[in-house]
């Protein structure tokens, strides 16, 4: 992210007087501008959320005081509009079926690199993660209910603990492969 | 850890989304909700790693896969997204799926499941025709077990049995007429019929069999001895009710007849 210190407090302050509660919104704010952004077919997320970031701190000396309602919205806003832009310049792919790329050296590094981050996991969320992906349709429900019923946990709490656990090993296998091709052991230091 | 925080509504909401299919006013409204609510913004993430397992697991057919590919797909992040998830349902299928018999990883069994537990959720997990194809195939061996286990005389003995003696009467005589009572699952009646000492011997022989309605039929006569003719009546061709058996020697009317009822 580019915002200089001085602008970015005025920000927070935006969100929040309390220091704390303001950094939380923003966590909240970013990552909602990511996920819309995914949502509308904008790759590089993240840099588009950090430039509706950065478009909102630079009109924030002139709104601060008039703009009434949640500061959410007007994220909103300006998101939408890096959207319309995107797709003017055509940076958003529509219509046209994505090739998956599922080449056979990407399978490979994926695969390599889901072992070591498997094998960074201590064996029981190794077994939980691959158990509560094994089965699919009517089974996998019924999977999932028998896995929830074993933790003594409600099944919602076993799928929020599943996802948990398979952010973090996403997390693991994407950086591993972006370091894959400068080197080829390169595995982040991660265990959940 | 807290459970599901939205409902199945609004999971189904956030599909459409996923999938291009809201008005603009509900985007808007649950963009908003992605942009304030965090516990919203974690269900929305289970939502799109369920949606990519289903991709990848061929869960989603029709236009349904087609919208995927149109709309989900579209943002590199949502591929690689996919490709992250076919490669850990593979892994999950080799490891778990007992296709990798060298696996460290303890198969699904380490949670307490039992091998018909497991049996019964690969048998679910399979397509609806081969389930089909499978059971009709196994209820064929089953049948054809069964037939070959059960020896061919084995329902002879169960059939019911009457011994009749030929009356002069031609009506039956109440009380002395016999009765038999066809048992759930016995194939028929079997009646020996004794024949009248004073006739002599006849070539051939023919049964009559008369119900109350005096509507007749010939019956089959399976053996026949110097004293008497055997005949079987299958138990789908008679009912309960009083039935008159009369008895033709050489096409000839024997005087008498034999009585007995069903019940």
């Amino acid at each position: 992210m580019t915002n200089n210190k001085e602008p970015f407090d005025a920000l927070l302050e935006w969100l929040d007087p309390d220091r704390e509660k303001a950094g939380q919104r923003y966590e909240v704010i970013r990552g909602g501008l990511i996920r819309i952004l995914v949502s509308n077919g904008l790759s590089d997320a993240e840099h588009y959320a950090d430039e509706a970031i950065d478009r909102v701190i630079k009109r924030l000396p002139e709104i601060k005081e008039t703009y009434v309602g949640d500061p959410a919205k007007y994220f909103h806003g300006v998101a939408r509009n890096l959207i319309r832009e995107a797709r003017r310049r055509k940076e958003v792919v529509t219509e046209i079926l994505p090739n998956l790329g599922t080449s056979k050296s990407d399978k490979s590094d994926t695969s390599e690199c889901l072992s070591k981050c498997l094998e960074q996991l201590s064996p029981d969320k190794q077994e939980f993660i691959l158990d509560y992906h094994l089965y699919k349709g009517h089974a996998k429900i019924e999977h999932h209910r028998q896995m929830a019923g074993e933790l003594s946990i409600s099944e919602g709490a076993l799928r929020t603990r599943a996802h948990h656990l398979r952010v973090s090993l996403e997390k693991c296998v994407i950086d591993c492969v972006d370091n894959y091709g400068k080197n080829k052991t390169g595995v982040s230091s991660h265990r959940s | 850890m807290g459970g599901s925080t939205i409902s199945n509504n609004q999971e189904n909401e956030v599909k459409k989304y996923l999938l291009g299919q809201l008005e603009e006013a509900d985007e808007e409204r649950l963009e908003l909700r992605l942009l304030t609510d965090p516990a919203f913004s974690e269900e929305f993430d289970t939502i799109v790693d369920e949606l990519a397992d289903e991709y990848v697991a061929n869960e989603l057919q029709g236009e349904e896969r087609k919208r995927v590919e149109q709309h989900f797909l579209i943002s590199t992040e949502r591929r690689n997204k996919v490709k992250f998830a076919a490669e850990l349902l593979e892994r999950a299928e080799v490891e778990r799926g007992g296709h990798n018999a060298g696996s460290e990883v303890q198969p699904v069994a380490a949670h307490g499941r039992g091998i018909f537990e497991r049996m019964r959720l690969f048998w679910e997990s399979q397509s609806f025709a081969l389930r089909m194809g499978t059971a009709v195939a196994g209820l064929i061996i089953v049948v054809g077990v069964v037939m070959l286990l059960i020896p061919p005389n084995r329902t002879a003995g169960t059939y019911a049995l009457l011994n009749l003696t030929m009356s002069s009467a031609e009506r039956s005589a109440g009380s002395q007429t016999q009765s038999v009572r066809l048992e759930q699952g016995s194939p028929g009646i079997r009646i020996a019929l004794s024949l009248p000492d004073q006739v002599p011997q006849a070539k051939s022989y023919r049964v009559e069999l008369l119900d109350v309605q005096q509507s007749s039929r010939n019956l089959p006569i399976t053996e026949r001895t110097a004293h008497s003719l055997i005949v079987t009546i299958p138990a789908n061709e008679i009912r309960r009710g009083s039935y008159i058996i009369r008895l033709y020697g050489n096409e000839q009317r024997i005087p008498g007849s034999y009585f007995f009822n069903v019940d």
